[in-house]
């Protein structure tokens, strides 16, 4: 099966821009029995059963459902955002949101398809089949094509002395930084398909395309956050967030948590008022 | 092909650059005073100042340039004090701000009654004795009780023309129709308050006034400043956001 490719240059791993998303199948029951575990009972109520995300993760006082859709690549993406905000002391409020990514994950594949890298010397192109959410981590599946190539004068591609494709499963990982998730490859596992896999094995190609995937996958991770779309009237509060990552929603669904809070101060309240003003939902005159 | 990941990131930054800066907030909301079956009309002009950390100063002025259009009006022909011997009908009446203090100037229709007794209580009021047109001059001012603005009349001058005035200083007339002038206005403006009352979707605010007067608007306009703060904590955004959801402004809960 590999015949039609043996000249592409190899692979890489696919992982990488994914974001948000992807998971994987039901393997691995445990992180879903644990984050059920969290959850605790008293929390199963109807909401949950219907869409799979504990309450707890978007509890308070005050509580929101936002459902957005951000056109990704001219493709919509539908959002949706629960959160919650409640006192945590005199002084502050303290926010947790969810979000549910399996709009962004079923759209994923679609999204994240395209060239990874086009330089002279090398071409990555990759191909996303499936985004799995296990536990706290992201698996993405798919393809890598690569080619090696040597730059002609032009800085262009010249002579293409190797390529192949290289079926490619990454675990990413995120992080929260600022209110943003930023993802980073924990692990990449290429498996390069044919003849031409025992090749590059053979000869250290696949490591050099492992280490490709790692840091350019890594890198563009680390420079593209995801930055939850969360309600307008909380951005105003400018909160501060301090935890979070992707959860597993019921087996595979990827969604997102996070915790934060804002300080309230005389200069918040008059801040929020005048953001909640500029979003034009206070108004009192004709 | 991956642009989009920046999209998120550039609207929160954009919000962000659209918070104002100014450490206040302004808003303005239509009001409108009871009286009696009528509910009269006027600017509340609310500004929230983040004083220090925990204080909100609070600065509200009461735009009643409507009102003091429409009471004059309201008022002409009115009589203001009404019994068996005696009549002050208001003829005209206008109403200047003149800095930190009210002016009232008008025309009274003053008509003197014989009045009989017709039994323990009752009073039966006869021939008309005299009738005297007089001018009225006071000033007002604004007092702060229990969280609203009372307006009081400091004093009251009544003159009379000249050709009037020695009937008047036989028996005292004028004396006696300012005293119940000055009552009945009284009970009329206690009967008034203005206590600017806040949208729903602020009055978990509650401003606390501790000081107020009237203040001049542009060239002789009445108004009312109030100054005081708000009380506030967590649930304080908590509220107002909780008011904008049952109002369907914003995104309703799960």
């Amino acid at each position: 099966m590999a015949s039609s490719r043996l000249n592409r240059g190899l692979l890489i791993s696919v992982l990488v821009a994914m974001l948000p998303g992807c998971g994987s199948k039901a393997q691995d029951r445990g992180a879903a029995s644990e984050m059920a575990a969290q959850t605790d009972s008293t929390n199963t109520t109807a909401s949950f059963a219907a869409t799979g995300i504990d309450p707890a993760t978007y509890a308070g006082r005050f509580q929101m459902k936002l459902t957005k859709e951000v056109p990704l690549r001219d493709i919509p993406v539908p959002f949706t955002v629960y959160s919650g905000l409640e006192e945590a002391s005199p002084t502050r409020l303290r926010i947790r949101a969810f979000m549910d990514l399996r709009g962004l994950q079923e759209k994923a594949p679609q999204i994240l398809t395209g060239p990874l890298e086009e330089s002279c010397k090398r071409q990555i192109y990759v191909e996303v089949r499936n985004v799995t959410a296990i536990g706290d981590t992201v698996k993405i599946e798919g393809s890598a094509r690569a080619q090696f190539t040597r730059c002609n004068r032009r800085e262009e591609p010249g002579l293409r002395y190797f390529g192949a494709t290289v079926d490619a499963v990454a675990v990413a990982k995120a992080e929260v930084k600022g209110q943003c998730l930023t993802f980073s490859i924990e692990d990449v596992d290429l498996n390069p398909r044919g003849f031409i896999g025992f090749i590059s094995n053979l000869f250290g190609l696949t490591n050099r395309i492992n280490d490709a995937v790692l840091d350019k996958g890594g890198e563009f991770l680390a420079a593209n956050p995801v930055c939850p779309p969360l309600p307008e009237e909380f951005t105003v509060l400018d909160p501060i967030y301090e935890s979070g990552g992707t959860r597993e929603i019921a087996p595979g669904g990827m969604g997102a948590a996070v915790v934060g809070s804002a300080d309230v101060s005389a200069e918040t309240i008059v801040k929020v008022l005048g953001g909640l003003k500029e979003l034009g939902v206070l108004e009192f005159a004709e | 092909m991956r642009l989009w990941l920046i999209f998120p990131v550039l609207v929160a930054a954009a919000l962000d650059a659209r918070v104002p800066e100014a450490q206040q907030v302004n808003f303005v909301i239509d009001a409108s005073l009871p009286v009696r079956d009528a509910e009269l009309p006027y600017t509340l002009d609310l500004n929230l100042t983040a004083a220090a950390p925990t204080r909100i100063g609070v600065g509200a002025l009461l735009d009643l340039r409507e009102i003091q259009k429409t009471v004059p009006e309201r008022l002409a022909d009115n009589a203001v004090v009404d019994n068996c011997g005696l009549q002050v009908r208001l003829d005209e009446l206008s109403v200047n701000a003149r800095g930190d203090a009210i002016d009232l100037d008008g025309d009274v229709t003053i008509t003197v009654f014989e009045c009989s007794r017709t039994s323990e209580r009752d009073f039966q009021r006869g021939d008309q004795k005299k009738v005297i047109s007089a001018n009225m001059s006071t000033e007002a001012t604004v007092e702060l009780r229990d969280n609203c603005a009372y307006f009081k009349l400091i004093d009251l001058t009544l003159t009379a023309p000249e050709a009037q005035r020695e009937q008047l200083l036989e028996d005292d007339t004028l004396d006696s129709v300012k005293k119940l002038m000055l009552a009945a206005v009284d009970l009329v403006l206690n009967d008034t308050p203005l206590c600017p009352e806040l949208p729903a979707e602020l009055a978990s605010l509650d401003p606390i006034y501790d000081n107020g007067g009237p203040k001049e608007i542009g060239e002789g306009g009445l108004g009312v400043f109030l100054e005081g703060s708000v009380d506030f904590s967590p649930s304080t955004i908590l509220d107002i956001l909780t008011v904008l959801q049952q109002k369907d402004l914003i995104p309703g809960p799960p």
